[in-house]
């Protein structure tokens, strides 16, 4: 945009909507609205009501390579951020409310998973954006300008970050990062939630460093209800972890061809671990994970693989489910508000979401699916302006 | 084919033949499907873990059990650098540098302190794209079922991408600024120091293990020389300046060594060879697309 003419790029298109190969998603906080990314660059902003309903609302232009990953941008709630990375290493800072790209960035290296941290500088709540990807390090991004502001370094075995979380301390201005590296290395990193005005931008080196043996992680998890426990999915099993000594309390392996992608906790004795084909497994927790049973770490130090614990739940195959021509997406989350959803959603390459229900005792109820295609086809214009 | 000459009596048969051309070209697309791909996946596996081997990947804690190679850096016409360097997996164990000063006999000797390393960021993140193909590979084994072209082809795209970004990370080594390489931390790696006025930078090229020397000379503060600081490059040529702690340096000469790393050029046919399968097999597919596609008349 240079002058003083203001151009708004409109984007048409015929009876067909444009293919949504859906390779990212996100569940904006205050669950209404529904991000995802599809592997030609394009974001898509679903509208999602209280009664867990989606449309396609708007669709974002100006990524040249596959989205990687999404995450929020903003610490307040007014305003409504998200960034996304690329393939090729953009990442661009977008405003959810009208589609306006405010920021861009181009990296070196791409991506595979970015975390919003908040942060507080005296009263002012700010933002910054851990990142980790195809390079040895975690980035301390600023959720702002997309500056790179400092580094998590490993001083031992330094190596790709397959996957990390965030814990966030209740007790002390000191949070922790936990990742997993891709030769099965667990990192542990101290970061502080709250800075004076003059910060320091030396590189951080990990607290520790403990070989879990977990190689091809896919996801990490922190139980946010026993506030003890990690869950570390990988492609071939998952395990929990103690959060406080990182030993083995359990270790399940995936019973036949199917590829773990990841999981979360979704009650203090229950995971839900989903596949690569898109069908997902809710389990209850042996006891040996349980923080409130007589036999905890009962299996702390045994070698030998657990039984498959019992099955809550599965949700299988659907038969109306069109060919899909890569792995569906799938991801949970929790409702910051009442009435507290415990949702779980599901992108395929059809451009089609799925979202389940996982009430605390009875089965999943299927809930809604839209597909992006269907709902934007017709002769519509639409324009999300973007720079 | 649309050939005005045709009778419109031969039309039936043409559109007759056609429908059995297509019921073979539904046949064949089958069979590219269900025993082709799987062929070549497997062929492509196997080329693929090849290379991953090569890599030597550390098992954690067991790091310094990996094999140990010495390569012996030197030129043939001028012998004013030699390098003895010891890899190890990913990173230098050792650098044993000679440096004969320019315009004198005396030779400058530097090694790396006790226990130091200098990892090769190059060979660590070839290696890792070369798991990630693999790791895309791996759940598409016989049991699998493809059911279009358009997923063999979107596996074979992203088995691609990792694959060129492996070739690349050992084809194109990083551009440094001349500030960047002497303050990097390997400027403090040596035992005796590092004098002030020589720089050494490491770096994979191709599949070649490269050392260079920088030899510098102070630049005076009232010199008539137009000063202008050196952009980022991966090989600086003499007469190169920049500017540290307020002190401005020239690039006297320039000194390149280097050495074939075996493994890592097997490994760069592996990404050949393999590129070639994937591009293959997609070239099959899209054989097919194009037949889905043509309408006759």
């Amino acid at each position: 945009m240079s002058g003083n003419n203001l151009v708004l790029p409109i984007v048409l298109w015929g009876r067909t909507a444009p293919t949504h190969c859906i390779s990212s998603l996100l569940v904006m906080d205050n669950f209404s609205t529904v991000i995802t990314g599809c592997h030609d660059g394009q974001i898509c902003i679903w509208d999602m009501t209280p009664e867990l309903e989606i449309c396609p609302r708007a669709m974002l232009f100006g990524h040249t390579a596959s989205i990687t990953c999404l995450a929020k941008a903003s610490a307040c709630s007014d305003k409504q951020y998200i960034v996304s990375a690329s393939e090729n290493g953009e990442m661009c800072l977008w405003d959810v409310n009208d589609g306006r790209c405010i920021e861009f960035t181009k990296l070196a290296c791409a991506h595979t998973g970015i975390q919003f941290y908040r942060f507080t500088i005296g009263t002012e709540k700010e933002g910054r954006l851990l990142c980790n990807g195809h390079y040895p390090e975690i980035l301390v991004v600023d959720a702002t300008s997309l500056e790179v502001l400092y580094y998590l370094v490993s001083k031992i075995s330094p190596d790709w970050i397959s996957s990390m979380s965030i814990i966030r301390s209740h007790r002390t201005q000191e949070d922790t990062v936990v990742a997993v590296s891709v030769t099965g290395i667990l990192k542990v990193w101290i970061i502080t939630s709250e800075v004076s005005k003059i910060q320091d931008l030396d590189p951080v080196f990990e607290e520790e460093s403990k070989p879990i043996y977990c190689q091809g992680c896919q996801s990490i998890s922190f139980c946010t209800f026993t506030q003890s426990s990690l869950l570390v999915v990988c492609s071939k099993y998952w395990r929990v972890f103690d959060a406080v000594d990182y030993s083995l309390l359990c270790s399940v392996s995936s019973e036949s061809d199917q590829a773990w992608t990841g999981g979360e906790f979704i009650a203090a004795d229950r995971v839900i671990i989903w596949t690569e084909d898109g069908c997902s497994y809710i389990y209850k927790l042996p006891a040996s994970c349980l923080p409130a049973s007589e036999h905890y770490r009962s299996d702390v130090g045994k070698t030998k693989e657990g039984s498959i614990p019992p099955l809550v739940y599965s949700i299988a195959d659907r038969q109306d489910k069109q060919l899909l021509i890569c792995p569906p997406v799938t991801r949970f989350f929790f409702g910051r508000r009442e009435p507290f959803h415990k949702l779980l959603i599901q992108g395929d390459s059809a451009g089609r979401l799925s979202l389940w229900s996982v009430p605390d005792n009875s089965p999943l109820q299927p809930l809604s699916t839209a597909a992006g295609r269907d709902q934007f086809s017709g002769d519509k214009a639409v324009c999300p302006y973007c720079d | 084919m649309l050939n005005p000459q045709r009778s419109l009596s031969e039309l039936p048969k043409m559109s007759a033949a056609s429908q059995v051309e297509r019921a073979v070209l539904e046949e064949e697309f089958n069979w590219l499907l269900k025993e082709e791909v799987h062929a070549v996946l497997k062929q492509l596996q196997d080329v693929l873990k090849e290379a991953s081997r090569r890599f030597s990947m550390p098992t954690p804690g067991l790091e310094s059990q990996l094999k140990q190679e010495n390569f012996i850096l030197g030129s043939s016409t001028m012998d004013q650098v030699k390098g003895v360097l010891t890899l190890q997996g990913e990173a230098l164990t050792q650098a044993d540098i000679n440096l004969k000063v320019a315009k004198s006999s005396q030779v400058l000797h530097f090694q790396f302190r006790e226990d130091k390393m200098w990892k090769l960021q190059q060979i660590q993140d070839a290696r890792n794209h070369v798991n990630q193909a693999l790791g895309l590979l791996g759940s598409r084994d016989e049991s699998y079922h493809f059911k279009t072209g358009a997923e063999v082809n979107k596996l074979m795209d992203a088995v691609m991408l990792q694959l060129t970004r492996a070739r690349n990370r050992l084809t194109t080594p990083a551009s440094m600024t001349l500030p960047e390489l002497a303050t990097s931390g390997l400027m403090k790696m040596f035992t005796p120091p590092m004098p002030g006025d020589v720089m050494v930078n490491f770096y994979i090229n191709l599949s070649k293990l490269c050392l260079t020397v920088y030899q510098l000379h102070v630049l005076p503060p009232n010199t008539t020389k137009n000063y202008r600081p050196a952009g980022s490059s991966v090989l600086h040529n003499p007469g190169a300046m920049f500017e540290l702690n307020n002190n401005r340096f020239e690039v006297s000469q320039v000194h390149k060594v280097e050495c074939v790393v075996p493994w890592l050029n097997d490994t760069l046919v592996f990404f050949t060879i393999s590129l070639q399968l994937c591009q293959q097999l997609k070239d099959k597919v899209s054989v097919f697309s194009s037949f889905w596609n043509y309408r006759p008349f």
